[in-house]
């Protein structure tokens, strides 16, 4: 008997342990916080302004219900600008729902970097959330929800529905972002919302590399960007409906130059097979510049990692001379 | 430590009648109901006293068995001791013990008895005539069931131990009687089936009873206080029944009764935390459906304490974990509520209690007037003047629901239902684990008569299980619950007697 009291209070005494990390939280009512849906962070030269589009429960009239708010502040870095904001407001912000986090296209490195790590540090915006790129994030949220209550709970569907159709995965989760920069990962593909006249369109993916935007491609193009960076899943390009596609990362380096091969793999319903691959390849050499855009550092530094202590040091000049094959299984 | 009050040790009985019916008379000085009625048998010199208290005795047997043959049977008394002769050659009642012994006269004179005083002799005898009036059967109010025996124990506990006998129509059956109570002297029945139940619990129980030193017992639960392992746990370590059907069928398993009289509630031994999501009615309809009812009886019990605190620590800590849609419900209708969701719910909960409380002291037809009045005109308006918020309402109101599902655990239920809402207000869900597993801890720790209150789940064996989230069929259950390890275990061929 003693044995089983020992065994259960120690059993209890670890998973007690194991959730120290539920005690963090605050005592606070529901009603007495601003449910932040989404945020975005807009550049302005060396400072960073930041916008929270909120939820707002009228505590004093049921009848009125709820209502949206946005709230900006601006500050020297992404946790200054929060901070101003939260200074403004009568309430603290609530950031457990925020759905987005809306990025300007024209942050540096450093303002990406510490709007990742503000986010992390305070460990209150969901992990689930959502990342995208625009170059109107001071706008974004005057825009006019269709369907919920928030722009931002609206493009939450919109970026599901425009995935789903076009076989786009994209790397906009909040926590794929910040697992990629804590891995060393250098390359995420955002969405890229538009807005003109008071609407929102998604339009592309911004490519970020080094929490850099470095390229933006358009829905069909970014398409085709995910399929050759084996990110595609079923769905429609153009006349194609792909499914099960699958692409294949081979590299060796021979006589002091990369060969890349890729050999992509995908079951297609219908179309013009010497269309489609020509397409890929046309993408392929209008996208490949001097930067990689596809990841392939990325990929050889994981998957080969003889091959990537060789040619480290110099990585731009392998890449740049690397010959990439792409080869076809339809 | 039970006994008459007065030390009747030195009181004898004397030869000459008067004297010893002046005995009899001065300890009943002020008691009204004693009647005396002296008799002079046919002989012309034998006399003779009938005592009893009027309405303990049932007058028909009375006046047939003894006051009649006393008054027309020639029978030789005189020759050889005249008390033996009365009742072996006169009397016809069923049960007559010859004594000289005052307690012991007293005692059996409380209990119903007809004490017959005779002159020349400082012996009396005490006659079985016991017939007080008895409520009767009915079903109990408290274990009402669809399908099933309805008859249910009254406060006589002869007649209790009688229903019992009759389901169990073996010799094996044994019930031992204890008096307990210095004033009250109250009658208590130990019974048992002599090959199922463990000897050591049986003299362990007695023993308990025993030391009980209080001046009256007036129900079951006076004893299962005294008797309990744990004396000042909130769970129950004994069971309690006020059905024949139940009392045996736990019999059968191997546990000891408690009949007390005065009581129509019977206590049965040893008594597991399973046995609380058990109902009575279980083992009379078919096992799918009443394994259904068990599951649900333990989702409700999980639901009865747990619901009001994770809503409180969802609420208030972990917004996270709630949909969004849900929490900016949560906090629309929570809009100009003045109190905290903790106040809120300890409010709510108190309110229930209450409610629940006096519906059930109130007459039936009031109670339910109460219900629609509490429930849902000062719960509709409470909602609407903004004193409570809706959500909070429907999970305290949920709550109690779920605890009238297990009426066996209702004082467990409130206490940790409290105490898990305070342990969430202050720390949230890491508070909620924290006292479940200081609960969790405490029910497999506790004993009843020295088996574990969790028997049923520690054991590996798959049997036990049978009885314990749901009902296996009949046939499937083969063995008895394992409380004493050297009974039969068998419920079937081994277990001839």
């Amino acid at each position: 008997m003693k044995f089983e009291k020992i065994f259960i209070f120690l059993i209890t005494l670890i998973l007690l342990l194991t959730l120290t990390g539920c005690t963090g939280g605050v005592y606070r009512q529901p009603d007495q916080q601003y449910l932040v849906s989404g945020i975005a962070f807009k550049r302005d030269k060396s400072r960073i302004i930041a916008f929270a589009e909120t939820v707002v429960v009228n505590t004093e009239s049921t009848e009125q219900g709820v209502s949206r708010h946005i709230f900006s502040a601006s500050g020297n870095t992404a946790e200054e600008s929060l901070l101003n904001l939260s200074g403004k407001i009568s309430k603290p912000l609530l950031f457990d729902h925020c759905g987005l986090i809306a990025v300007d296209k024209d942050l540096s490195s450093e303002q990406f970097s510490q709007v990742i790590d503000y986010c992390k540090k305070n460990e209150q915006i969901n992990l689930a959330a959502y990342m995208i790129s625009s170059e109107n994030t001071d706008i974004l949220f005057d825009c006019e929800p269709v369907s919920t209550l928030t722009v931002s709970y609206d493009l939450l569907g919109v970026i599901d529905r425009v995935e789903f159709l076009n076989g786009i995965k994209f790397h906009n989760r909040y926590y794929e972002v910040c697992a990629n920069k804590l891995r060393e990962s250098r390359c995420f593909f955002l969405p890229f919302v538009l807005v003109n006249k008071g609407e929102y369109i998604l339009s592309g993916g911004d490519v970020y590399i080094d929490n850099k935007m470095v390229d933006s491609l358009e829905l069909t193009e970014g398409a085709l960007y995910c399929l050759l960076t084996d990110n595609f899943s079923d769905g429609k390009f153009e006349d194609f409906e792909i499914s099960d596609s699958k692409t294949r990362f081979e590299c060796d380096l021979r006589e002091d130059t990369l060969f890349i091969t890729l050999n992509i793999k995908a079951d297609l319903e219908k179309g013009d097979y010497a269309y489609l691959s020509d397409k890929i390849e046309r993408t392929l050499e209008n996208l490949r510049g001097n930067t990689d855009i596809f990841g392939f550092k990325d990929r050889i530094s994981r998957k080969y990692r003889n091959l990537w202590n060789t040619v480290k040091d110099n990585y731009n000049f392998y890449y740049t001379n690397a010959k990439i094959e792409v080869k076809y299984e339809f | 430590m039970s006994g008459l009050t007065t030390d009747y040790s030195g009181i004898k009985l004397s030869v000459n009648l008067d004297e010893s019916v002046d005995i009899i008379k001065n300890i009943f000085n002020k008691d009204c109901v004693l009647r005396i009625r002296r008799i002079k048998l046919p002989d012309g010199i034998t006399e003779c006293a009938v005592i009893y208290l009027d309405g303990m005795v049932n007058n028909e047997i009375l006046n047939d068995s003894v006051i009649r043959p006393l008054l027309t049977r020639h029978e030789d008394i005189l020759t050889g001791d005249i008390a033996d002769n009365i009742s072996e050659k006169i009397l016809f009642v069923n049960d007559s013990k010859k004594t000289d012994n005052v307690a012991d006269i007293l005692r059996a004179v409380l209990y119903g008895d007809t004490l017959l005083l005779i002159s020349g002799t400082t012996f009396a005898l005490t006659l079985n005539t016991k017939g007080w009036r008895t409520r009767g059967i009915s079903e109990p109010e408290d274990e009402r069931i669809l399908q099933g025996p309805r008859e249910g124990f009254d406060e006589a506990a002869l007649f209790n131990v009688a229903m019992i006998r009759r389901k169990l129509l073996t010799p094996d059956f044994c019930s031992e009687m204890l008096r307990v109570g210095r004033r009250t002297e109250t009658v208590v029945f130990i019974c048992y089936l002599e090959s199922l139940a463990d000897e050591k619990t049986v003299s362990e129980l007695k023993k308990r009873i025993q030391k009980i030193d209080i001046d009256g017992i007036l129900d079951t639960n006076y004893i299962a206080e005294h008797i309990r392992d744990n004396k000042h746990s909130l769970l129950k370590t004994t069971g309690t029944t006020e059905r024949p059907d139940i009392v045996a069928a736990r019999l059968l398993e191997g546990r000891i009764a408690v009949v007390v009289d005065g009581t129509p509630v019977v206590l049965t031994l040893p008594y597991l935390f399973s046995e609380n999501f058990q109902s009575d009615e279980d083992y009379y309809i078919n096992f799918f459906i009443a394994s259904i009812g068990r599951i649900l009886r333990y989702i409700c019990f999980f639901a009865a304490v747990s619901v009001p605190g994770i809503f409180v620590a969802l609420t208030t800590f972990h917004k996270q974990l709630l949909p969004t849609s849900f929490a900016l419900s949560v906090a629309q209708l929570r809009g100009g509520v003045p109190l905290s969701s903790f106040v809120e719910c300890i409010l709510l909960i108190l309110v229930f209690e209450i409610l629940k409380e006096t519906g059930l002291r109130m007459p039936q037809s009031l109670g339910h007037a109460l219900s629609i009045v509490g429930g849902l005109v000062v719960g509709q308006a409470a909602v609407e003047a903004r004193i409570v918020s809706a959500p909070m309402l429907i999970a305290v109101a949920l709550s109690g629901i779920s605890g009238l599902m297990i009426p066996r655990l209702k004082g467990i239920v409130f206490y940790l239902r409290i105490g898990l809402v305070f342990a969430c207000a202050f720390f949230g869900l890491y508070g909620f684990i924290a006292l479940s597993s200081l609960f969790v801890i405490r029910v497999f720790t506790l004993k009843s008569f020295g088996i574990d209150y969790t028997a049923s789940l520690k054991n590996p064996d798959f049997q036990h299980l049978k009885d314990t989230f749901f009902r296996a069929p009949w046939p499937s259950m083969k063995t008895r619950p394992n409380f004493n390890k050297n009974y039969i275990r068998s419920r079937g061929d081994g277990d001839e007697i």
